[in-house]
């Protein structure tokens, strides 16, 4: 095991000129040089430009222009985030090429504090799945055994924090595609608040579920790229106007922590089980108040994954019939056939994406179509109401909920591809969140047979405040996040 | 619980303007099947049948003003087959 330096601690010795932004950019390409062959982090980078970039951020440092803790920090972005100039995928093929003509909201605001882009982070196409394996650009490894899985959606994003190859990098979250391979690699990450951070530039999956958020090496260093990322933004119509106070830091003693049994039944790995209620503990030490408790609806995390599933392949299949190969991306046209129009549409889509994203839009026209859009879609949305309700009932008995973030530590690649439902079963704990709009930090919480285990806290709309507070008191009596692994 | 065929595949393939091959067609069959009968719990949920789906209750709706947008240039930027000014697409209808 090594110790990496967190992204605040990078910055601390910019600013008090131990070292320059150029250097820092360095030390993630030596990084990037040496453990990309092995781990397959980033899908693209480009290590004259991260320089560039590093110098002229250096020079406005140095003229007092750039204060932020985190200006001259090297970052990673997932490839489905908007960065003007910069191919953008989504690790699809019918995106090749693609380089957006903006910077996406999140892009632009980490720009205006002088962070270095290192490159785009490789992730599961378009954001479907928990593994990083359908990428079209090749499979992200664990850097804690190469042999399995980073999770995912921004496995890329998690590996390249845990390997060394950036401080700090942006993920998106869906149905928990930042906490789980936060889980999986032993970084610290959050999905923030539905609304917190703008989604204006990130290239859409399932809208009213995604959320951008950072994946770092603890919890502070999330928090302070959530303050600059967050934020009311009007070229996002679903962007909240309330702020996230983060400055406010609630005492972790008194605050009431439950843990819903339903999660801990069957399918629960045993160790990882015992990780989270050890957690449970600490915090107790801490003064909270910890209890278990049950949703008063049964089967709540099952109908959730179902409706989960339901709404995010309905909207999928919306979002992505942008995909024509006549506006961008790839295009199956071909002169000598003069290719009719819709043979143009059938072929660039069928050749451009991949299964997983074919076998999703799919499910989604199903369940949207007529006959069935109201025993699948409306009852889906019906179910989404329940879930909110039971939520809102559980938030008056308690200020955080403590759970396992996914059922077992990370598993073998090849293991879970081909089959759907273990996918679906393995985001139990996750989409929950998602689904109720709600806020989550994911932490590392132990290790079971050499592999990190994660747990995470969720809490109220727009509490990441008491999230924050909690994951900190935990990480500055546990040294779990500090370990990253040597890779081979 | 709907038939997962080939008539349904077919069906789907046309809304979604993709078309799969035998292989994955026929693995396609499968999962739908596997995923259908998982998410057919979703009928023994409780729910009532009032219409919600309620977010919010603010009226989220910018003004109705004109903005900037992109130049034609960068809109056309990332096009597969582009003129000065469009998109180029097949001919849809015949001269």
């Amino acid at each position: 095991m090594k110790q990496l330096q967190t992204a605040l601690d990078a910055g601390r010795a910019v600013r008090d000129k131990k070292i320059g932004a150029v250097e820092l950019v360095s030390e993630c390409f030596r990084s990037i040089e040496e453990n990309e062959p092995t781990v397959h982090a980033f899908i693209n980078f480009d290590k004259d430009a991260a320089l560039e970039r590093a110098k002229s951020v250096q020079a406005d440092i140095d003229s007092g222009k750039l204060t932020h803790p985190l200006a001259g920090v090297p970052f990673g972005s997932k490839a489905n985030i908007s960065t003007k100039g910069y191919e953008t995928n989504c690790a699809s093929k019918i995106l090749e090429g693609y380089k957006p003509v903006f910077d996406a909201t999140v892009a632009e605001k980490l720009n205006g504090i002088g962070a270095v882009c290192v490159g785009k982070c490789n992730m599961d196409e378009f954001a479907m799945g928990g593994s990083t394996e359908t990428s079209r650009y090749g499979v992200t490894r664990n850097p804690w055994d190469k042999d399995r899985v980073p999770g995912g959606s921004s496995g890329g994003s998690a590996v390249s924090v845990a390997a060394g190859e950036a401080f700090y990098a942006l993920g998106s979250d869906t149905g928990g595609s930042i906490r789980q391979p936060c889980a999986f690699c032993n970084t610290t990450g959050i999905k923030p608040t539905y609304g917190a951070v703008s989604r204006y530039g990130l290239i859409a999956y399932a809208s009213s579920l995604d959320q951008i958020g950072p994946i770092a090496r603890d919890v502070a260093d999330c928090a302070a790229v959530l303050d600059v990322i967050s934020g009311k933004d009007p070229r996002d119509m679903t962007s909240a106007e309330t702020a996230l106070n983060l400055d406010k830091k609630p005492s972790v003693s008194g605050l009431r922590i439950g843990l819903p049994r339903e999660y801990f039944a069957k399918g629960l790995d045993g160790e990882v089980a015992e990780k989270v209620r050890d957690a449970a503990k600490l915090f107790e030490k801490f003064g909270a108040e910890v209890s278990e408790f049950d949703f008063s609806e049964k089967n709540m995390a099952d109908y959730t994954a179902a409706a989960y599933y339901v709404i995010a392949c309905a909207e999928a299949s919306s979002n992505l019939s942008r995909y024509d190969g006549i506006k961008y991306g790839y295009s199956a046209f071909s002169e000598k056939d003069n290719t009719d129009l819709l043979d143009n549409y059938v072929n660039s889509r069928s050749e451009g994406f991949g299964m997983e994203v074919k076998r999703r839009i799919m499910l989604g026209a199903f369940v949207l179509s007529s006959g069935f859009y109201d025993a699948y879609y409306k009852k889906a949305l019906r179910v989404r109401d329940l879930l909110r309700e039971q939520w809102a009932k559980v938030f008056t008995d308690y200020d955080i909920v403590l759970s396992p973030v996914a059922p077992t530590t990370a598993y073998k690649i090849g293991e879970n591809l081909d089959d759907p439902l273990k996918m679906i079963l393995g985001d139990m704990y996750t989409v929950a969140v998602n689904m109720a709009g709600l806020p989550s930090v994911a932490l590392p919480a132990g290790f079971a047979k050499g592999l990190p285990v994660g747990m995470q806290l969720i809490g109220r709309h727009f509490e990441e405040n008491v999230l924050i507070s909690a994951a900190s008191e935990f990480q500055k009596e546990t040294d779990y996040h500090t370990q990253f692994p040597i890779i081979k | 619980m709907v038939e997962i065929n080939d008539e349904l595949i077919d069906y789907l393939q046309n809304l979604m303007r993709v078309k799969l091959s035998d292989a994955e067609r026929d693995k396609t069959k499968d999962d739908l099947k596997k995923i259908l009968g998982y998410v057919s719990l979703l009928s023994d949920a409780p729910t009532d049948d009032t219409d919600k789906f309620a977010w919010g209750n603010e009226d989220s709706f910018r003004a109705d003003l004109p903005q900037v947008s992109f130049e034609r240039a960068d809109i056309l930027h990332n096009a597969p087959r582009k003129s000065d000014e469009y998109f180029k697409a097949p001919q849809t209808i015949e001269s």
